[in-house]
């Protein structure tokens, strides 16, 4: 069953379009991450689900009813980008206030507040006012709050945004035992190493339209191209390899070897060994989803300037 | 439990300002001042000395041939073991000028025969048949009056002249008034009105940054992705505010009410009626303040629109009162009653006909009047309950209070202002449903 689903989802404010048919699904325990570069309509698609924005047009569902009810917003934990706690609030009277909001019983909210400030690491900050956290400690709230009422989905933006690697590892561990829980966690972020490392899909959105959609491992699959390496000193016969079929070309201490269609790289290791080299680096080289998510937004704007890329042609 | 929620949040936020505490600090500091003070009925001779003591005081400002020194002897008075009220007072005013009165000295101000009557008569206006008569055994340089009363115009301890002394040990000597009277300048002007204005001001202030805060990026969406209805959000928060505010209301109300009612043993409960009243008004101010608040989330505009529309209806409500107080005549108005009596002296009349206004004027004002809400009336009705409650049914100061307040009613203020209250956060409400965060 599809816990999220938009179907032609569009949202308008006056002139400008914002979501031009957005149209998407996420199954029942996935993590999901939603990349688009500042201002192509993420965040909005986000309180579309939720509520928070009224769409204009076209459908949205979450957990098979219609988005952004009362009765939806119970089920469903939220960690909104650039968050502000009132900052009159300690952790743990935040928590309550939201806790009532979402109206946990007395009991159980003093027993998830606790469990939920042990697991992102501020029980010992409780009872401390807000204005007293770093950006990390407030992130690490909005975690908290998001997870409170134990949601059967959850819309994360930027959650590792201002938090150390320590913190984020943490992050990830949490979100990977909620997958494994079955809790569906919508995430948006920028850090696109971080998404790689968690998410089962990504879907690209690129000025309020989805430009690519799917799950990481075949978005980022590189079809026959592998890193060759040798052991320090050895040589690789280039000339015989090519006339095995594979393109060949130096890649600073290693080898880049690309397979032609059908083709198998065993080839390439029986010539190695036969040759009594010794194979020391062997791997398929894939895309990153950095590299994906470059290609896809500009392919979807052909010709225009990107800063990033027009300093790398300069170099 | 949400809606508790949202209350304790907004106290969580009143609580967390310092203006809040300077208010605690204010309002404490007031009630302790009225507790410190303390009320003694003042005799007939005291009083009596206290008027010659201002007069000798006042009259060593003047030239050296105009001086005159005032002086009581012979006083008595009967039924000494009776309250102060049953008695019958005389004692002789000696009066010495500094030039025999042939010689101009009867045009001392302090000499004059009717000044001295006048004077008598003001200050024991709570004394029965007094007279004030100058004796035959009168000099050019020393005159001499005898005066006399029987009986009193008031019959209660509340309505006989105390002496409050502040702080515990500062008598207010040249002060005496009706214990009910100073109980009600305390309760009615200290409180109702100066600390009213004050409450109002500081609660507009403070509970003004309640809905902008709630409404800036990043904190209004964790609200609305919570489970609960924009518009009990407002609702509720709106409620919050008006919670701190009667909250500090009770404080100091319920604080005075008791250290008062300590310290004079009046104990009417006309004062309290205050808590409501208050909290009402606050509520239609706040309802300003909730509207534009939610309209421009800046919490600036929404305590500049509140304080506008206080300062608005403050002016609409003197002006309205002014222009009622021409349609019935300068007698019938509090404060006015001596202005009126020196007016008829002179051949002047008093009477509506010569203080009115054209018909369009007062058209105009019933019409306003009867379109803006009524916090001023409430005011004036709050202090006539005050009244009400202090003063038996005949004393002059409440039967006056009765007649000037006859034009208002409760139910008219209390359905106009309400009515207000409703459609601003009926549009509060309205807007904050519909807008994208």
């Amino acid at each position: 069953m599809a816990v999220i689903e938009t179907h032609d989802l569009v949202k308008t404010y006056g002139a400008i379009e914002a979501l031009k048919g957005v149209s998407l699904q996420v199954q029942k325990g996935e993590i999901f991450g939603l990349l688009g570069q500042n201002g192509a309509g993420k965040t909005t698609l986000v309180k579309i689900l939720l509520g928070i924005t009224r769409k204009t047009s076209g459908e949205a569902l979450l957990l098979g009813k219609p988005a952004g009810t009362v009765p939806i917003r119970r089920r469903v934990g939220y960690l909104p980008e650039d968050h502000r706690f009132p900052e009159y609030h300690t952790a743990y009277s935040l928590l309550d206030f939201y806790g009532r909001l979402l109206s946990v019983p007395h009991a159980e909210r003093r027993r998830r507040i606790e469990e939920m400030l042990g697991l992102v690491g501020l029980k010992g900050r409780m009872h401390y006012k807000i204005r007293t956290f770093s950006k990390g400690m407030k992130q690490r709230l909005g975690i908290a709050q998001a997870l409170l009422h134990q949601p059967e989905v959850i819309f994360l933006d930027e959650p590792t945004d201002g938090v150390d690697p320590i913190g984020r590892r943490q992050i990830r561990e949490i979100m990977q035992q909620l997958k494994h829980e079955g809790t569906t966690i919508f995430l948006n972020s920028h850090l696109l190493g971080e998404v790689e490392l968690i998410c089962d899909r990504v879907a690209i959105l690129q000025k309020g339209e989805m430009i690519r959609e799917g799950e990481i491992a075949t978005l980022t699959r590189q079809r026959g191209l592998y890193l060759v390496g040798l052991a320090p000193g050895q040589v690789l016969p280039v000339d015989e390899v090519a006339r095995l079929g594979f393109q060949i070309r130096k890649a600073a201490d290693l080898w880049e070897v690309e397979l032609a269609d059908g083709q198998c790289i065993d080839a390439l290791v029986d010539l190695v060994r036969g040759r009594g080299l010794s194979l020391r680096h062997l791997a398929e080289k894939r895309e990153s989803l950095e590299d994906l998510f470059l290609k896809s937004v500009e392919a979807a704007e052909p010709g225009v300037d990107h800063p990033g890329r027009k300093s790398r042609a300069a170099s | 439990m949400k809606y508790l929620g949202i209350l304790k949040d907004s106290l969580r936020e009143a609580l967390d300002t310092k203006v809040f505490y300077f208010m605690l600090a204010l309002s404490s500091l007031l009630i302790l001042v009225v507790a410190s003070l303390s009320f003694r009925p003042v005799s007939v001779e005291e009083e009596a000395r206290v008027l010659t003591g201002t007069v000798n005081w006042g009259s060593s400002f003047m030239p050296p041939g105009q001086r005159v020194t005032w002086e009581i002897r012979d006083f008595t008075q009967t039924n000494e073991d009776a309250p102060p009220w049953e008695r019958n007072y005389g004692f002789t005013l000696v009066v010495q000028l500094s030039a025999d009165r042939s010689q101009g000295g009867a045009n001392h101000p302090y000499g004059d025969a009717r000044f001295i009557r006048d004077a008598f008569r003001q200050s024991f206006f709570f004394l029965d048949n007094v007279k004030v008569e100058e004796q035959k055994d009168s000099t050019p340089r020393e005159l001499r009056y005898r005066f006399s009363s029987q009986g009193a115009k008031v019959s209660t301890i509340r309505e006989w002249p105390h002496e409050a002394t502040v702080l515990f040990l500062v008598p207010l000597k040249i002060f005496h008034s009706p214990l009910a009277g100073q109980v009600f300048f305390i309760e009615d002007f200290l409180v109702n009105t100066a600390g009213a204005a004050v409450a109002l001001l500081m609660s507009t202030v403070i509970t003004a940054f309640f809905i902008p805060n709630m409404l800036r990026k990043g904190t209004v969406d964790l609200l609305l992705a919570k489970p609960i209805h924009r518009t009990s959000l407002l609702i509720w928060k709106y409620i919050g505010g008006l919670l701190f505010m009667f909250l500090n209301v009770v404080f100091v109300v319920v604080g005075i009410w008791l250290v008062l009612g300590w310290r004079s043993n009046l104990w009417g409960t006309g004062f309290l009626w205050t808590i409501p009243i208050l909290t009402f008004q606050f509520a239609l101010f706040y309802a300003v303040s909730t509207l534009f608040g939610v309209w421009t989330r800046s919490p600036i505009v929404a305590i500049l629109m509140a304080s506008a529309f206080w300062l608005l209806l403050f002016v609409a409500g003197l002006g309205y009162r002014w222009i009622d107080t021409s349609r019935r005549g300068l007698k019938d108005v509090q404060g006015m009653e001596a202005f009126a009596e020196e007016a008829e002296k002179q051949g002047k009349s008093t009477a509506p006909e010569q203080t009115k206004l054209p018909d369009w004027a007062y058209r105009t004002a019933d019409a306003v009047h009867f379109v803006l809400p009524r916090v001023k009336d409430m005011d004036s009705l709050t202090s006539r309950l005050i009244t009400a409650d202090l003063l038996p049914p005949d004393n002059p100061l409440r039967k006056q209070a009765e007649k000037q307040y006859t034009s208002f009613s409760w139910t008219e203020s209390i359905a106009v202002t309400a009515v207000y209250i409703v459609v601003l956060l009926g549009l509060a409400c309205w807007r904050f449903a519909v807008e994208d965060y």
